[in-house]
Parts: structure tokens; C-alpha cells; sequence
């Protein structure tokens, strides 16, 4: 089996994070996005991987870590866009190729039922998933037999009745064809269908992520850790008598945890990452390798990124803090919102009969944030 | 419809076991497309074509009929599930011409098989089945007589049939090929090292090859040990229909993947097919249903008192049929759990009807329940999913429900068929013995007719809340469900579908009833999900919410839409479309059935396989 990976781009939404390097390069948990696409490749049998990005050197230290697994073409997408990139697999995708949107994150088993579904109906497929909001996602109008009636790109306004476009697909040569002359796949698969093809939808119902802002990557961390169910603590960790680790944590070599801190997992501690004395680290954080976590500070479900320090006596929540960014000592992070504030997308916490949305701030990479700082709901931190 | 077939084609010593059992165990893997006869056509190596076929399940039948002992290098199997007309001996495949050297299997339904049929009577051909099947073999046959080669012949009689087809035939006077046509059934062919197969579906060659093509409409062909030809006809039709040779290269797929994944087809798991299966099912299920229930109707009508049993969701659905038989039918009407029915069933005699309602046919209890009405002196009448099963074959007069097999432990298209079929019947009783009038009655049946639709609609415009709501559910230890009269059942079973599938204790209850004692244990994010099927009378559910709020429960609905006020005071709010209470009560689960179902998947439980429960009951 083959597969196309769309890579490219830095992903607006992430531009804090990424520096400019494309998104699925981003870390959660200690893996990149690309490489957990990859494993589940691997895992259903995929031996030849399609990867288009318009930055191909940054991938190669990828492609040689999984060039046991997987034979590697990396092409150089030329034109924008999705369908720029799909073009320049225009082969692959023609043939049969399994189509992945690198920055998708979700279980092996959607890939299999796509793939299979395919090949058993012999017509092309799209996954989707029944999402409340398709606003940001393409909307898949399916008819009582499971066929893609009708599909809207990228809608403007909440629609009742159809199903989120999960960034994966097979498709054929006319539906191929029908992107390039129309340069749009809304338009060539509404053709197709119009003209009495049938489009098949593989439906998952499981846990499905697009990272897209700095919020999807909490929801993956809470996806990715949702499933731990043992602790794991590598042997040359340096952990503290009197510090307290509950639940499922992983920690990675030469971590140093200082005394009285409390780990509540599930949570992740990367490689010589280090967790200061009397810290309290709260489930559904993940401290990427080398980052510190300073005395008698509070973190909950949070991204800290590689080499990020956080100072003391800091508390940070539902915020992401990207790779070597500084929080100064005493800060403290908003996190009560509304659900009609313009632009902000929060988490839903149901908390005494009342919902919550909750979401903290972006902190972008290298960058500083003064000591004693009041950060508020979505902000995102300029340097 | 569902039936699944297979052809081989193989090389001397190729398989390593004898072609019948190989066919045998192909059906097998097909199973889950039906199993209410079998059949299977080899060559013997001395040119013999030796047909075998019967009614029943696979095992059974090959174990009568020795299956295992043929051998031969070409042959055909078929598992059939009857919709349409009884399963029999003799209307199992494979069919013959009337020389005998024809053999072919079919899946799917030719449209004009009775007018192709009225011609080759007359030509002198002789039928024995009742199935549209049997025209093809003799239609091939004339053809030949007429000077075509097989193949040709072949080809003509395919461009002759309209309608969904996926078939394979063997020809004694080409001994080493098998053909086969396309037309929106499935059919695959996988390509073996010295064999060829032809299948419904993948799984059933997957032992030998996972090299496969998939077949498209209107591709006709054939194999042999060694090759496959495809043509393509061109969509101009009629016997006139030019032909022409496919290019397979690119066409060829190696499939990794196991049978089980193939056979869900587009979903994670069997539930959730069978869940968006409902629209065909129903559709299915209500298509000559008049002529199914005529007999049926008069002998209701006639009846003192029905007493309808049924064991789990079957029981549900009971309990619908006999609310409606009561208020609709004023048939004095009373559902009973299966298991429980020898308490009651003594005081029957003549002129009562029981109805069982089983969707295997199989269950135990309901099984039981059937022979002690029986001796009481009753009519006894089977509704069930699986043709000539025990309580169909035990009981005086069997409907069907047409919901095609059903994997996944928890009954959900069987449900609302079942639940289908006992509305109409209810509807036609009442219009039968006067208590509605004939207007009202069709306005009903009309309602019915819209259910596929309806719930089709329902699936997608609630599925995505579905899943929202599953998320909070999953982190809950309980559940209320609270319904009044025709909304009871419903609560019933999907507070059934939570418990067996997602593992949250949950508890149906009648809403007048349950502030006499269940009501001390809602607390503070306690999930209450109230049902109303027809109007709020009173403002009474109105009532029964306020008081689940006032204690601080999460309030869920399931309401017609014209009850804004229902709608506008719960926490979460299923909008469903405004229908009749005799259609409503067939569709108004779904919400449920996917609440539970996705709650399943976020606590990580394989809702197929709930823990302690089978498909079938058969102990007591």
C-alpha cells in the first residue's frame, strides 16, 4: 500500500509555534505530528510514502529515522495550497494512494477503514467525522447509503445535518483530473458526484484532531495521554525522595525532579527536562525535553516547549509555551472565558452544574515574557 | 439484497484440500450476508456437474450434504438470505439450465425476470423455482441453441437483464473457466498462484490471495486458473451492447488488511453500520409488508386479547405493539417479558393471539413462551429477523422484519423494524375493527412509508450531537430515562443500549413515577434524558423536568419539535422531526442508540462485543 502526506505549510494559526517550519513538525509529547502520521503508515502496512512540502530539508532527518520502515519520495510542492500540493502527487493519488493531511492526528484503525472501504466499494472515499461545528473543516452532506451527496469546502456558517471532512482520502483518476481543471476540490467532487459517480464516506467515531491552533495541540495531548495506563520512568531519571508522581506519567532520561514536587498524570517529562522543588505539574501537561519547570509553580494541562523555562512561583493553564521562551517569575495566566468572545477558541469544562470555557495563552517561541505578567484568555504573548 | 457468492477456478493440486471444503469455508466468511440456504455447483474432474444445495445454515447443510467430499478444479457456492419469497430446497442456488450443464449463482434481483421468463416458456424451456435466478441459466441456454458460443451467449443474456446483479456461472462445455457479471452487487476477483476466485467480498478468498481486483458495473468476464478477461459494455444497452476489452494493469490491489475490517465496510464498528443501515432496513422491511400481514390482520381483529413477548429489546418493541394495539387498536393488549410469560400464558385459549417477537428466532425463552400459548389453546404468530428459524417454524404464522443480518450484540436495526412492523400491524387492526377511520388510517400508513427517510434524517442532523453528548456521559456513573405511555418503551431501550454497550448504569422509568422514590437519587450532574413521543399533556414531562432541575441534574430531551417548551427547558435538546405517534415511536430511539454508542468509544469499549452477552440467547 502507498500513501501521499501533505506537510507543507507553516500553518497560519501556528505561526507563533512554529517559527516558520512547517506545523507537523510540532512535538506533543515528545513526537513529532508527522512521525505519529508515520507509525500509524507503518502500522497498517504502508511500504512507500508520498511526502509533499514546500520545505523538503527539514524533513530529511525524518526520513532517514523511519527509512527502515517506509521507502521515502519527498517532492517539493510548488504552487500553494491544498490542492497545489495534491497536484504535485497527481500520480500517486491517481493510482489509489492513501491521502493523509499530515497535521490530522488520529488512530491507525481510521486509516484502515478508509483504505478498505475503498478498495471494498472500488469508488473513492473521505473520511469523516460527525464534528458539531464544521465551520473549519469541509462539510460532507452523506446520503442513506453512506455517498457523499454533496461537499462544502471551508463553510462560513455553522451546518446542521453534515459531517467534518477528516483529511483522509482515496480518490482516482477522474476525481484527480477533475481537482486540476478546476483547481478546487469542492467543485470536482460535487462534478463527480453530479455526474452520477458515487464518492464513498468512511465515518469514524473515535477521538480525531486537526492542528490547526495552538488549542488542537492541548486536545492531542489529552488524546495521546488518554490512552497511557502505566507509568513509565526511564532508569536514569533523578527523581527526589520526597516528590510525589501519581497516575500514568512518562518520564524520559535525565529528567531531575526537585523535592516536594507533585506530578498528578496523566503528564509527560521529556529528556533532561527539569521540575523544580515544591512545582505541582497537573494532569495533561507536557514538558518537552530540556524545558524547566521553576520552584513552587502550578502548570496544568499546558505545552511547554523544548528548552522553554517557566519562572517561579509561575501559574500557567491550557497554554502552550513554545520552544526556548522564557515566562518571567510570578506570572499568572487568565483562563475564564466566554464562548461568544470573538476569535477564541476555548475548552469546555463542566464544573458544578456549570460550564466553563477555559483557555490560556501562547507564548511564542524564543520569546520573553516579563516577570509578574497578568496573561488573559487567548492572548497571544508579543515579545 | 444481502447473499454472497464465490467461484474458484483452480490448478492440480493448487488448493491442497478437497474444492468443497474450500468453497465451504468461503461461504463461511460470508456468513454475515446470510445464512438461510446454501448451495454449491462443482466440475467433477470426469466433466460431471455436481449440484448441491439446501435450505439452513452452512454448517448444517454441508454436514447433510457432505460438502467436504467433492472435489474438482471448478466450482460455485452461494449463502442466500431470503427477503422475498421462502427459503426452500429448491429455491436455493445454484440454478440450472434444463440440460443440466448450466450452473450459475446470483446475487441481487433482475427486474424483468417475468417477462424473460414468459418467452422462454414458451420456447419450451421448463422452471422449477419460483426465484428470478433461474431465467438466467436458460436464458444462456436459448442462446447457445441459437449458434452462440458460451461466451457469447453469456454476454447476450447479460445485456438481456435489468436490475442489481453480481454473478457466476459455470458452463460444462468450457470446463475451465468460470464467467461473471457486474451490475451494482459486489463482486471482487482475487488473483491466487495457480487459482482464481470470484467473490461478494474479499474474506472469502483472503486464505489464499490478497491480490484483488474490484469489479465495477456493467464489467462481464471471466477467469481461469491462470487468467481474468474483463470486458466493459458500453451504457448504449440492449442485446446490440458493443464490447469492450479492459486494461486490468493498475486495477490490481493487494489488500492487508483482516476479514472483519473488510466486512464493516466504511465504519469502525458493526454497531455503528447497523445503525446507519436503519433507513434501508426500514425501507426494506415496509416494502410488501401488506401482503406479508394480510392474514395476520384479520386474525388480530378477531382477537379477544393479544399478548405480545418478546425478551430484551425485543421486549421493548413489545411493549410498543401492545401500548399501540391498545389505545389505537382498543384491542385489549399486554406486553410480557419472555422469561416470565409461563405465568401468565396459562389463562389464554382460543381466541387469543400471542405474538413472539425474536429477532433470531432463536431465543430460549421466547421460544418456550410460543409452545406454552400453544398448548393454552392460542394463535400464535412469530415476528423475527431470521427466515424458518425455531419460533417461525414453531408458531402457526410467521412475519418477517427485513433488516438483513445483524452482527453487533446490541439490537438496533432489528429494533426499529421490529418496532416498524408492529405499528403498521396495529394501524391496520384499528382501521380493520373500526376504532380509526380509513382516512386516518392511510394518513398513518403514508407516515410509516416516510420512516427510511425520517430516519435517515434523524442519523445525520443528530449525530454530531450524539458524539458531544457522549463525551460528558462517558465520565457518568448513571442515567435516568423518563418517558410517559408510548415514550416509556423508548426510554426502556435506550436505557438498555447505555447499560449493555457503554457500561453506565442506567434506568428507564415511567416520569409520573419518578418522583415516588428514584428521584432521592438524582444529585448534582445526574444525566435525566426524558422522551416524548406525541403531545405534552398538561405540560406533565414539563413538570418532570422542572423537578429533575431543581436537584441540579444535566436534562437531556428527545422531542418533536412542536414542543418548543420541552425543547427550550433541558440542557440538551434532540429536535426530531414532528410525526404521528405510530411513526414516531419507530425512529424517536436513534438519538439514543447513538448516545450509547459513542459513549462506548470514549470509555474505550468495543460496543460489538459487550462483556458477559451473546448475540443470541438459546439458554434458559
Amino acid at each position: 500500500m502507498r500513501a501521499v502526506i501533505l506537510a507543507g505549510g507553516s500553518g497560519k494559526g501556528l505561526i507563533p509555534l512554529t517559527g516558520g517550519k512547517p506545523k507537523v513538525l510540532l512535538k506533543v509529547c515528545g513526537e513529532a505530528v508527522i512521525e505519529r502520521v508515520l507509525r500509524n503508515l507503518v502500522s497498517i502496512g504502508a511500504k512507500k510514502v508520498t511526502l509533499v512540502t514546500d520545505k523538503p530539508s527539514e524533513f530529511e532527518d525524518i526520513t532517514v529515522r523511519f527509512g527502515r520502515l517506509l521507502e521515502f519520495e519527498v517532492r517539493k510542492q510548488s504552487s500553494g495550497g491544498i490542492v497545489g500540493a495534491m497536484l504535485e502527487a497527481k500520480d500517486e493519488l491517481s493510482n489509489g494512494a492513501l491521502l493523509v493531511y499530515g497535521d490530522t492526528l488520529v488512530s491507525a484503525e481510521a486509516y484502515e477503514m478508509t483504505y478498505v472501504a475503498a478498495t471494498e466499494y472500488g469508488v473513492p472515499t473521505l473520511m469523516v467525522v460527525p464534528e458539531e461545528d464544521v465551520r473549519f473543516y469541509g462539510a460532507v452532506f452523506v446520503d442513506s447509503r453512506g455517498f457523499i451527496k454533496h461537499f462544502k469546502e471551508a463553510p462560513r456558517e455553522r451546518i446542521e445535518g453534515a459531517y467534518a471532512f477528516g483529511g483522509i482520502a482515496v480518490l482516482n483518476k477522474e476525481l484527480v483530473d477533475l481537482i486540476e481543471r478546476d483547481e478546487s476540490i469542492e467543485s470536482a467532487i460535487n462534478e463527480y458526484v453530479a455526474s452520477g459517480n458515487a464518492v464513498k464516506t468512511a465515518l469514524w467515531s473515535d477521538w480525531w484532531v486537526d492542528v490547526g491552533y495552538p488549542i488542537n495541540l492541548l486536545e492531542a495531548i489529552y488524546y495521546v495521554m488518554m490512552s497511557w495506563k502505566t507509568m513509565k520512568i526511564a532508569s536514569s531519571a533523578k527523581i527526589a525522595s520526597t516528590a510525589v508522581i501519581e497516575g500514568p506519567v512518562i518520564i524520559e532520561d535525565d529528567v531531575m525532579i526537585d523535592h516536594y514536587a507533585v506530578i498528578r498524570g496523566p503528564a509527560y517529562i521529556g529528556r533532561g527536562a527539569l521540575i523544580g522543588t515544591h512545582t505541582f505539574i497537573r494532569p495533561y501537561t507536557d514538558v518537552e525535553a530540556e524545558a524547566v519547570v521553576s520552584s513552587y509553580s502550578e502548570v496544568v494541562w499546558s505545552l511547554i516547549g523544548r528548552g522553554a523555562t517557566i519562572g517561579r512561583n509561575t501559574f500557567l493553564g491550557y497554554s502552550v509555551v513554545g520552544d526556548g521562551a522564557t515566562v518571567g517569575p510570578g506570572t499568572l495566566t487568565k483562563l475564564i472565558t466566554k464562548p461568544e468572545e470573538v476569535g477564541i477558541k476555548a475548552i469546555k469544562v463542566v464544573k458544578r452544574r456549570k460550564e466553563w470555557y477555559k483557555i490560556g495563552c501562547t507564548v511564542p517561541v524564543g520569546s520573553k515574557v516579563p516577570e509578574l505578567s497578568v496573561l488573559e484568555p487567548g492572548e497571544i504573548v508579543k515579545d | 439484497m444481502a447473499c454472497g457468492i464465490v467461484g474458484i477456478v483452480a490448478k492440480e493440486g493448487v488448493l491442497r484440500k478437497p474444492l468443497g471444503r474450500v468453497i465451504r469455508e468461503s461461504l463461511k466468511k460470508l456468513e454475515y450476508r446470510g445464512y438461510d440456504s446454501v448451495g454449491f455447483a462443482i466440475l467433477t474432474r470426469d466433466g460431471r456437474l455436481v449440484v448441491r444445495k439446501s435450505r439452513g445454515m452452512i454448517d448444517n447443510v454441508s454436514a447433510k450434504l457432505g460438502f467436504d467430499s467433492f472435489d474438482g478444479l471448478v466450482g460455485i457456492g452461494h449463502t442466500r438470505w431470503a427477503t422475498h419469497g421462502k427459503p426452500s430446497d429448491v429455491n436455493a442456488h445454484p440454478h440450472v439450465d434444463c440440460s443440466g450443464t448450466i450452473a450459475i449463482v446470483h446475487n441481487g434481483i433482475i427486474e424483468n425476470y417475468e417477462e424473460i421468463r414468459a418467452e422462454l416458456t414458451r420456447l419450451g424451456h421448463h422452471f422449477i423455482s419460483g426465484t428470478d435466478t433461474e431465467v438466467i441459466p436458460h436464458l444462456m441456454e436459448e442462446f447457445k441453441r441459437q449458434g452462440a458460443s458460451p461466451y457469447e451467449a453469456f454476454k447476450k443474456t447479460v445485456s438481456r437483464l435489468k436490475g442489481a446483479y453480481a454473478l457466476a456461472v459455470i458452463d460444462v462445455s468450457t470446463p475451465d473457466r468460470i464467467y461473471f457479471a457486474r451490475s451494482t452487487s459486489p463482486l471482487v476477483v482475487g488473483l491466487g498462484n495457480g487459482a482464481n476466485f470470484l467473490a461478494s467480498d474479499v474474506p472469502a478468498f483472503l486464505e489464499f490471495t490478497r491480490k484483488v481486483i474490484v469489479l465495477r458495473d456493467g464489467e462481464v468476464g471471466y477467469i481461469t486458473a491462470d487468467n481474468v478477461v474483463v470486458e466493459y459494455r458500453s451504457k448504449a444497452g440492449s442485446s446490440e451492447a458493443l464490447w469492450a476489452p479492459i486494461n486490468l494493469t493498475g486495477r490490481v490491489r493487494v489488500v492487508e488488511w483482516t476479514a472483519e475490517m473488510a466486512m464493516k465496510g466504511g465504519y469502525p464498528h458493526f454497531m455503528l453500520k447497523e445503525i446507519h443501515e436503519q433507513p434501508n432496513a426500514l425501507a426494506s422491511t415496509l416494502a410488501g409488508i401488506e401482503d406479508q400481514v394480510a392474514d395476520v390482520v384479520k386474525a388480530l381483529s378477531k382477537a379477544e386479547s393479544v399478548v405480545i413477548v418478546g425478551a430484551g429489546t425485543s421486549f421493548h418493541a413489545s411493549y410498543l405493539g401492545s401500548l399501540l394495539m391498545s389505545n389505537l387498536a382498543r384491542k385489549r393488549s399486554v406486553a410480557i417479558i419472555s422469561s416470565e410469560a409461563r405465568w401468565h400464558l396459562r389463562s389464554l385459549g382460543e381466541g387469543d393471539v400471542v405474538i413472539a417477537v425474536s429477532q433470531s428466532g432463536e431465543t430460549i425463552d421466547t421460544l418456550l413462551a410460543v409452545r406454552e400459548a400453544k398448548a393454552a389453546g392460542a394463535l400464535t404468530i412469530a415476528l423475527s429477523n431470521v427466515v424458518d428459524s425455531a419460533i417461525p417454524r414453531e408458531s402457526h404464522v410467521a412475519i418477517y422484519t427485513r433488516a438483513g443480518p445483524e452482527i453487533g450484540v446490541a439490537a438496533t436495526k432489528t429494533f426499529t423494524t421490529q418496532v416498524a412492523v408492529l405499528s403498521y400491524l396495529a394501524v391496520k387492526v384499528a382501521e380493520r375493527v373500526g376504532a380509526i377511520s380509513s382516512h386516518e388510517a392511510s394518513e398513518y400508513v403514508a407516515a410509516l412509508r416516510k420512516v427510511p427517510e425520517t430516519a435517515a434524517t434523524i442519523i445525520a442532523m443528530h449525530e454530531a450531537k450524539a458524539r458531544a453528548v457522549a463525551r460528558r456521559m462517558a465520565e457518568r456513573t448513571n442515567a435516568f430515562y423518563l418517558g410517559r405511555g408510548y415514550s416509556l418503551p423508548i426510554a426502556m431501550e435506550g436505557a438498555l443500549k447505555l447499560k449493555e454497550i457503554a457500561y453506565v448504569h442506567a434506568e428507564a422509568y415511567p416520569a409520573g413515577e419518578s418522583k415516588h422514590g428514584p428521584i432521592a437519587l438524582v444529585e448534582e450532574n445526574f444525566p435525566v434524558l426524558f422522551t416524548a413521543v406525541g403531545r405534552d399533556d398538561g405540560g406533565m414531562i414539563r413538570s418532570n423536568i422542572e423537578e429533575m432541575k431543581a436537584r441540579l441534574a444535566w436534562t437531556l430531551a428527545v422531542a418533536p419539535a412542536s414542543l418548543k417548551e420541552v425543547l427550550r427547558a433541558v440542557d440538551v435538546a434532540f429536535k426530531m422531526p414532528d410525526l404521528p405517534e405510530v411513526a414516531a415511536v419507530v425512529a424517536y430511539v436513534i438519538p439514543y442508540q447513538l448516545i450509547a454508542y459513542y459513549t462506548a468509544v470514549r470509555k474505550g469499549h468495543d460496543p460489538d462485543k459487550p462483556r458477559n452477552l451473546a448475540k443470541t440467547v438459546t439458554v434458559v
